[in-house]
């Protein structure tokens, strides 16, 4: 079946994270802090997905008309973000990808309307345009799209990645990402053609229990599984989150369960232990010499992971 | 949308993977308890009846009372214990027609999307039942409960709905009589009935309630933000990345009167 007909693509990833450079076979664009998302655009709609398949245009209904402004039909890739004080807010777009209820999605889509941001396209009236060398695509993103406040074109730099970078630093942005000229897109594939570049790391973890604090606050305790065949999970330490956020209550509601690690520093004797079933995204400075997080910050829940796939 | 239950439909030899999402969801108003005087949130608390200590979640156990003073006391493990693997997945006991099961049977439904490596037998389990119009009813554990339940075919996919067991059906409350009718009477009912037949399109009704109580609060909520500055709500991805990208165009002009060919060739001289 056509790719625009079964609607099951699995985007690429980037699969490098360097310092900033500067080279004339690369460009550069800005990493949006966002979720990533692939829209299938035609005159019959818009259809939107994120990396595990789930239809999102429910949750941003705003982007519903978004197709009206492709001249063909196209599948194109991008990030679905919600920009709030000037710059694209993860928690807001994470938030917003948690609601279920119509109404205070509405409430949210006038008040914080999301944009997709496309950065590629896949499909081109009526053929895969995967193999055409990374340039060609971008040449193609841009005729085929009119852009308006719902629907964006990433705009990229050519060579100067060490100068961009710096000025994404000042502006307080994720980061940027440098993407080979002539590379072609493959679907479902950690790529060394996209290279990430950025300040604060993040990871992926699953939370595994979390212990109450004084003053409204939670210890959350992170795990990962181990990259082996027994797929155990690994303890890696704590993050601080307020207990009136609407994600505690999702993690509180969490059925109760025993201990998973075996191997569980000194700390966590108040711990409660819930099912290993959410996934949330942390950030952090660098990792400390025995693996643990240097002054780790919550971000959000995630939905569009799984947590076997959150590893070490 | 978070999975509500992961199990595996097994059919005869075959074991299908699958995931239920629930099928329906709450779109009303809820509102939150407030106290009057300064709008706050109105909390809960655990406290234990016989010491007054307030309770955390990991103090709180399982008991069943069976007098008025006295309890069992039931832990995870045991109710884990007598499940078995057996029932974990769904099994399907028999198939029937969709109308000889009264609406009254149904509770909450779901829809199931075949996990990795079930599609295909999904997908024959659906084509099969769609053509024979058939339902298949099968039981599994869902919590701590043994579930009924009936899988039903759709064009889209496969709807499973759980089902109560006959003995949660209440009787009639009581007898009422059923008067001797008229020919006459019937076939003018019949007609009455014949006049108004349109097919049922759910999209026609809304509640009409949850409509005013929507537009009565987005008025109260406008109202409110007409406070903040709305020039917010103006700031574009679309300008952001612009003038990140005119600033460095800037910024490459201020740099070009070195001309690069000269740099080249000095490289090479050297």
């Amino acid at each position: 079946m056509d790719i625009f007909e079964s609607k099951n693509i699995k985007p690429m990833l980037i699969g490098e994270m360097q310092d900033a450079f500067d080279s004339p076979d690369y460009i550069y664009e800005l990493k949006l802090d966002g979720d990533r998302c692939i829209a299938y655009l035609d005159k019959n709609g818009t259809d939107l997905r994120n990396k595990r398949n789930a239809k999102m245009l429910v949750k941003v209904p705003e982007l519903s008309e978004i197709h009206k402004q492709v001249k063909y039909p196209c599948i194109l890739d991008g990030e679905l973000i919600v920009v709030k004080d000037g710059k694209p807010d993860f928690s807001e777009i994470q938030r917003r990808a948690i609601t279920s209820n119509s109404f205070k999605i509405k409430l949210a889509s006038t008040k914080l309307p999301a944009t997709f941001t496309a950065f590629d396209i896949l499909y081109y009236k009526d053929h895969e345009v995967i193999d055409l060398p990374l340039m060609q695509r971008k040449k193609l993103l841009e005729m085929t799209v009119k852009e308006n406040e719902r629907l964006a074109v990433s705009r990229y730099i050519e060579e100067q990645g060490v100068e961009f970078y710096k000025l994404s630093e000042q502006n307080q942005l994720e980061g940027i990402v440098a993407k080979r000229k002539d590379s072609r897109y493959y679907f479902d594939k950690r790529t060394k053609d996209w290279i990430k570049i950025k300040n604060l790391l993040d990871d992926d973890f699953i939370i595994c229990g979390y212990i109450l604090k004084d003053k409204g606050a939670a210890s959350i305790i992170l795990g990962q599984y181990s990259n082996n065949c027994h797929k155990e999970l690994v303890y890696k330490g704590h993050v601080i989150l307020g207990m009136s956020a609407a994600d505690f209550k999702i993690i509180k509601s969490m059925p109760e369960t025993g201990m998973p690690f075996n191997d569980l520093p000194s700390g966590n004797d108040n711990a409660v232990w819930i099912k290993p079933e959410l996934v949330c995204t942390v950030k952090y400075m660098m990792k400390t010499s025995n693996g643990g997080l240097r002054q780790p910050v919550y971000k959000g829940l995630r939905d569009d992971k799984k947590p076997e796939d959150c590893i070490i | 949308m978070a999975v509500a239950h992961k199990s595996v439909i097994s059919f005869g030899l075959v074991a299908i993977p699958i995931s239920m999402y629930t099928a329906v969801q709450d779109n009303d108003i809820h509102f939150n308890q407030l106290h009057q005087e300064d709008k706050e949130r109105i909390k809960y608390k655990k406290i234990c009846s016989h010491c007054g200590k307030e309770i955390t979640s990991k103090e709180i156990i399982k008991g069943y009372q069976y007098d008025p003073d006295h309890y069992v006391v039931v832990t995870d493990d045991d109710l884990e214990k007598i499940k078995t693997e057996k029932e974990k997945s769904i099994q399907i006991l028999h198939f029937a027609e969709l109308n000889q099961i009264s609406p009254v049977y149904f509770d909450k439904s779901y829809q199931a999307i075949p996990e990795a490596g079930g599609d295909k037998a999904f997908e024959l389990l659906r084509e099969a039942l769609m053509a024979q119009q058939k339902v298949a009813i099968g039981k599994t554990v869902m919590g701590t409960k043994e579930t009924l339940l009936v899988i039903i075919p759709r064009e889209e996919g496969i709807i499973i709905s759980t089902m109560f067991y006959e003995d949660e059906i209440k009787d009639l409350p009581k007898g009422y009589n059923k008067p001797e009718l008229s020919e006459a009477e019937l076939s003018m009912a019949k007609t009455l009935i014949n006049s108004m037949d349109t097919p049922f399109n759910p999209s026609e009704y809304k509640d009409e309630y949850q409509i005013k109580l929507r537009e009565l609060l987005e008025t109260k909520i406008e109202g409110k933000e007409v406070v903040s500055p709305k020039e917010e709500a103006q700031s574009n991805i679309i300008n952001l990345m612009d003038a990140l990208k005119a600033s460095i165009e800037q910024n490459k002009k201020d740099t070009k009167p070195k001309p690069k060919p000269k740099r080249e060739t000095h490289k090479k001289g050297a």
